[in-house]
């Protein structure tokens, strides 16, 4: 199993439109770790959708969105919240960003949660 | 359904009295009751009864259709003067269970993320108040909330029409951004913007959203710094990358596409010139028609604008910036915007100023001339004596000839002078 993330809009929206979706490979993590991720990759796809937010006015900054697409056997399943996201897409997204800060600043991943 | 007795004369209802007529219909704060009494309630000093009486105004207004009720709601919140309140959100990304962390009347917080969002706020609200005799984002006192620490590391400081949200950073690329001044003055900007010109936020009015709260956001840096236009650093977010990142900010108002240049991230994408304009799709995966890197343009023309002026750039440059701001509605585009720079520049200093001709020539400068009638005196005086489209009238003809005759005259001077040197 392959997650990929890509983030949209806010401060870092220039930066963020010249970068590729950054990816974990599952397979590849310890077992323990994989499991972890899947249980909520799980979690996030079962989980119900998020109360949505309050309008926004058409000439207030629209928020940050995350794409987060799953690709295992099969079609991908791709996940997408805006700020106001569920629980479960939150817990997601940050293993995810705290797995790929680790990765960048040279830390492995036993410990990645 | 319990519903309270109003009473029938709410204007003078003491803020305690008022909050006790929330607390019996706290739960019920429905239909029924008067829109001027939810108001009231907006300014109570609970945050539940505030928050119930403002859902209860959106849910009333969305029922209705009316997509831009919240910025009338908010106009009539009353009278707070610009209050200032920190709540913290304590890594959540839940407002509502956020706590208090310093109130306009409250001591300072142990918390430096606090006092930064509390003070920046605070500036921000003086500068609108000191230059432009502004009470506040809406211009009618609306209260500033801020959240400090939302979320886990995140990356992200926003206006969301109400009130103002910080993150922390991952500490990575972002640092805190409560650091940077000109990143607070920027997001309150875009709620002066709601309130005025309500730019929509995408394509070319997008840009120009973007553009006029960097424009405020460094005129709020530099006014509490008393830098002069020359002085002044003409960055965006200068603090919020951490020290580890190659860059000077995430954006430059002077030099637009030279902020930053690094391996990690590329390069500052932003456009200096209309010949550069970058297209992309009004999505998310097109930054909404590419709102944050075609605002280069016109912050390189109020740049221009203020080094041409010369001075603090919050005087002549600012007013003129922000009365067009006021002229402008919700599809205006970097023309229309340039235009109404140009008119406002009349109107403020007279025809054939040295402000209206700077106007002018920043907005050459980047690619725009100001159109027909508008641009025939401004333009033909600029710097290069390149003239805009050519106006018929007259009596503005001959006003150019005398300009014009006037420039010459000075130039044999200045020509007789370098010859008496020699």
């Amino acid at each position: 199993m392959k997650i990929s993330l890509k983030t949209h809009g806010g401060w870092g929206a220039p930066i963020y439109l010249n970068l590729p979706p950054k990816t974990v490979d599952v397979g590849a993590l310890p077992k323990e770790a994989a499991a972890v991720v899947a249980r909520l990759v799980d979690a996030a796809r079962n989980a119900p959708a998020p109360p949505k937010a309050q309008a926004r006015p058409a000439s207030v900054p629209t928020p940050m969105s995350y794409t987060i697409t799953v690709e295992d056997d099969g079609e991908p399943i791709v996940l997408h919240q805006s700020d106001a996201m569920s629980p479960a897409f939150e817990a997601l997204l940050n293993w995810l960003n705290d797995y790929f800060a680790r990765q960048s600043s040279g830390g492995g991943h036993s410990d990645a949660h | 359904m319990v519903v309270a007795r109003i009473p029938s004369d709410t204007n003078n209802l003491p803020t305690q009295h008022s909050d006790r007529i929330a607390r019996l219909s706290c739960r019920c704060l429905n239909c029924i009751t008067p829109p001027h009494i939810l108001r009231r309630l907006l300014e109570s000093s609970d945050r539940e009864i505030r928050q119930a009486a403002l859902n209860t105004l959106m849910s009333t207004a969305q029922l209705r259709g009316e997509r831009s009720v919240l910025t009338a709601f908010a106009a009539a919140s009353g009278p707070a003067n610009g209050r200032r309140t920190i709540f913290d959100c304590r890594n959540s990304t839940d407002l509502p269970s956020a706590t208090l962390a310093r109130s306009e009347d409250g001591a300072e917080s142990s918390d430096d993320s606090v006092n930064r969002a509390f003070d920046g706020f605070g500036k921000t609200r003086e500068f609108y108040k000191a230059v432009f005799d502004r009470n506040s984002i809406d211009g009618r006192g609306m209260r500033i909330d801020g959240y400090v620490h939302r979320g886990v590391k995140f990356n992200n400081a926003f206006w969301d029409g109400h009130e103002m949200v910080f993150g922390d950073g991952d500490q990575r690329i972002f640092a805190d951004f409560t650091l940077s001044l000109d990143v607070i003055a920027h997001e309150l900007a875009h709620g002066v913007t709601q309130f005025t010109a309500a730019l929509e936020y995408h394509n070319q009015s997008g840009a120009l959203n973007e553009s006029v709260s960097d424009v405020f956001g460094s005129l709020v840096k530099q006014w509490s710094l008393n830098q002069g236009a020359e002085e002044a650093d003409w960055l965006i977010g200068s603090e919020v990358f951490t020290p580890g990142i190659a860059g000077d900010a995430l954006r430059s108002m002077k030099e637009p596409g030279h902020a930053y240049d690094n391996e990690l991230f590329g390069k500052d994408p932003q456009p200096d010139h209309m010949s550069k304009y970058v297209h992309l799709p009004d999505d998310e995966n097109g930054d909404n028609g590419a709102v944050h890197i075609n605002s280069g343009i016109p912050n390189r023309a109020f740049y221009l604008t203020a080094i041409g002026i010369g001075g603090f750039a919050w005087e002549a440059p600012g007013h003129i910036w922000y009365e067009a701001l006021k002229a402008s509605t919700a599809t205006t585009e970097f023309q229309e915007f340039a235009d109404t720079t140009f008119t406002k520049a009349v109107t403020l200093y007279g025809t054939g100023s040295a402000e209206q001709q700077a106007v002018a020539a920043a907005w050459r400068d980047v690619g725009i001339r100001i159109s027909g009638t508008l641009g025939g005196l401004g333009s033909s005086r600029s710097r290069s004596g390149v003239a805009g489209r050519e106006t018929d009238a007259p009596a503005t003809l001959a006003k150019q000839i005398e300009a014009l005759s006037a420039q010459v005259k000075a130039l044999a001077k200045d020509v007789a002078a370098l010859k008496g040197k020699k």
